[in-house]
């Protein structure tokens, strides 16, 4: 697993998808945290002006819509994160080798997930510049900003889940991560048909299954214990379902 | 070769049936055991502690509908929904669009979007919008078999409980009843005795003294247990002094100074207090409280048997009791002598008459000020707070006793220099720094 890991590292590394993908990420995450910032300073302007008492707060104005923003950002990384991890292997033919080395299945997907969490976890590491810049102007609750990272790892780790299943499925990169990113939108959309059923158990069912609907309590600043189950156990059923892909070359010939 | 690979396929195809099952199962165990953690700072994701008693006193199963459309409204009305059932399991909710829905809006009378329906014990409330205010006072409404009665005394000028004026006591008769409490007047003189459904009498500011044969009628109310609110004015002769003193308490003839409230901004003769006594109505309050034109309250030496008396509330040691008031008066001046009591002066007590077995019978709670509590003053600080404490606790609900949640972080302008930092760093300088890194490793790899 190590070597796989460590060799799924230095892909990306030498590989100028990371640093474009970390560019554009980091580029419009600032201009959103430019626009948060300058909106909060306007209205303290406003509230100091009219010696307003508004109940507003920094979580409120720049904290909760930058993490909101930075999952949705997310959504559409992680699937270009993920869509090499098996589909290059399969253009380049090398999966057969990967198929013949003494390395269980398992080790070779477990490697190939961590590498890419670990790729996640560097890009959401990298925006605490944002963080520490706004602590400079104003304290953060760093409760709510830890709870927040935390929440956005997990949903991230879930689209990776999705991103590695999309991957085994084809050996085009595009269709990988374009697969990924429609199942990912499928799950993100079962929340708002939650909203149309609104009352009744299929609402809560839907409502249980939606991605982003278990990130709004990690957002307010609260661990909520089923959220982080749900996202660990839906990762892992795509996991599992990518293994079972995997292991269907066996019998599949 | 064909059976083989439609062994392996159903092989598969259970592998993933149960394994979905097995996730299943451990996420219903997840949500059937709620675990919700407040990682904020100032616990803004958690329930005020009047809320939580409230709760944890439940012994019926409440639901809550929730008319909504999908919007703002319905967010918000969710955050708080969800933070009640993560506190208890009692507690239900569902959130449904009226439009979608007319029959059940129709059903309860659901005139707005944002009101809601609070049903539980046989009974159903209907509230104007989901917030933890109303949540808590609909839900007490469902809990209570009877509403308790609080008598404001009135006929000797006392502030009046209707009046929207600065110097009425309107917001705080909106505060009680907004906790579930019947409010209402009551004339001593008039009245042989004080009604059997009096579950507190208050009386608050009054400038003209109490008629002997009224303060018998206070005095046979305590003796049968009952609970009572005083709040004096200074420079003001109530009648009262003595059947305060047959309770141990002294209530003086001055008007506290205080140096403090001016650093505050406020006015000498507005003494601000910071420290509370060590009282189950004020654990963990902290909130500093007004009281403008305040007298002094003393403990008499020695009490009276089976009396026992704690300070609720003092102001500080910059502070004094003037006794010359004709000087304050006429002058306007105020200075500490020997005659004066230096600081820290009581303002507030709390009175306990046990009976023979030591529990508390009666229970008394004296301000030396009423202006705390009057429209103008109520809402400043923790007055509002401190007041309904006390009342809380002198109608036996603790429950009910407010420990205010902090402020959260305020919002503050950026200085130019500060908001051109905020361009640079995060637009330009670290992604470039990325790129450069980049292009970097893609020349090096090259010429490799």
């Amino acid at each position: 697993m190590r070597s796989v890991y460590a060799k799924e590292m230095l892909i990306y590394f030498t590989s100028p998808i990371f640093y474009a993908v970390s560019f554009i990420f980091l580029c419009v995450l600032g201009i959103f945290f430019y626009n948060d910032m300058t909106y909060m300073s306007m209205l303290a302007s406003r509230i100091a002006q009219y010696q307003l008492s508004t109940g507003l707060s920094l979580d409120k104005i720049v904290l909760r819509p930058l993490f909101s923003d930075m999952s949705i950002l997310l959504l559409f990384i992680v699937p270009i994160i993920a869509m090499r991890l098996y589909s290059e292997e399969k253009a380049n033919g090398t999966i057969e080798l990967l198929f013949t080395y003494p390395i269980r299945d398992v080790d070779v997907l477990a490697g190939k997930y961590l590498a890419g969490i670990s790729i996640i976890g560097i890009l959401l590491g990298m925006t605490w510049v944002l963080m520490l810049l706004e602590g400079t102007v104003v304290t953060p609750d760093w409760g709510l900003v830890l709870s927040s990272y935390l929440g956005l790892f997990l949903v991230a780790a879930s689209f990776l889940a999705i991103g590695v299943f999309a991957s085994c499925l084809t050996r085009n990169q595009i269709i990988a991560a374009t697969s990924s990113l429609g199942i990912i939108l499928a799950f993100w959309a079962i929340g708002w048909f939650s909203d149309v059923f609104s009352g009744s158990s299929i609402a809560k069912v839907l409502g249980e299954l939606g991605l982003m609907e278990h990130l709004d309590d990690f957002l307010k600043g609260m661990l909520n214990v089923k959220d982080a189950v749900f996202y660990l156990l839906f990762s892992l059923f795509f996991l599992f379902m990518s293994l079972r892909v995997l292991e269907s070359h066996t019998w599949r010939g | 070769m064909r059976k083989k690979t439609i062994r392996y396929m159903s092989g598969t195809g259970i592998g993933i049936v149960v394994f979905i099952g097995i996730l299943v199962i451990m996420y219903m165990i997840a949500l059937n055991h709620p675990k919700v953690y407040d990682l904020t700072l100032n616990g803004r994701n958690t329930l005020d502690v009047k809320t939580r008693n409230i709760l944890n006193s439940l012994d019926f199963d409440v639901n809550v509908i929730a008319f909504c459309k999908n919007d703002n409204l319905r967010k918000e009305a969710k955050d708080i929904l969800d933070l009640f059932t993560y506190a208890t399991r009692h507690v239900k909710y569902k959130i449904i669009d009226p439009d979608v829905y007319p029959g059940e809006a129709k059903k309860y009378a659901i005139q707005r979007y944002g009101q809601a329906v609070v049903i539980g014990n046989g009974k159903q409330q209907r509230i104007d919008s989901v917030s933890e205010q109303n949540l808590d006072s609909a839900i007490l409404k469902l809990k209570e078999p009877g509403e308790k009665t609080i008598y404001f005394i009135t006929g000797h000028g006392e502030r009046d409980i209707g009046d929207t004026g600065k110097d009425g006591l309107y917001t705080l008769r909106n505060a009680l009843e907004s906790d579930n409490y019947k409010i209402k007047k009551l004339m001593l003189v008039r009245t042989k005795a004080i009604p059997k459904d009096a579950s507190l009498v208050a009386i608050v500011g009054p400038k003209k003294p109490f008629l002997p044969v009224e303060t018998r009628e206070l005095n046979d109310y305590l003796k049968k247990g009952g609970n009572i609110f005083i709040a004096l004015e200074p420079m003001e002769d109530t009648g009262l002094k003595g059947f305060l003193a047959a309770y141990g308490v002294v209530v003086g003839n001055d008007m506290i100074i205080d140096k403090f409230s001016r650093i505050l901004g406020g006015d000498y003769l507005i003494p601000v207090v910071s420290e509370y006594g060590d009282v189950e109505a004020l654990k963990g309050f902290r909130y500093a409280t007004f009281f403008p034109t305040a007298r002094s309250l003393g403990i008499k030496k020695p009490l009276p048997k089976d009396i026992v008396i704690k300070w609720l509330a003092r102001t500080s040691n910059q502070s004094w009791a003037e006794t010359n008031l004709d000087r304050l008066r006429n002058q306007g001046k105020a200075k500490l002598d020997s005659k004066d009591k230096k600081g820290p002066v009581n303002i507030a007590l709390f009175v306990k008459k046990l009976n023979k077995k030591g529990n508390s019978r009666a229970r008394l709670v004296v301000f030396g000020d009423s202006d705390f509590l009057s429209n103008a003053y109520i809402m400043t600080s923790g007055n509002e707070d401190l007041a309904m404490n006390c009342m809380n606790v002198l109608l036996g609900e603790q429950e009910l006793v407010v420990i205010r949640k902090k402020e959260s972080n305020h919002l503050t302008p950026l200085t130019p220099s500060q908001a051109s930092l905020m361009f640079w760093i995060p637009v330009v300088i670290v992604p470039c720094i990325v790129l450069f890194i980049g292009i970097s490793v893609f020349l090096v790899r090259r010429r490799a």
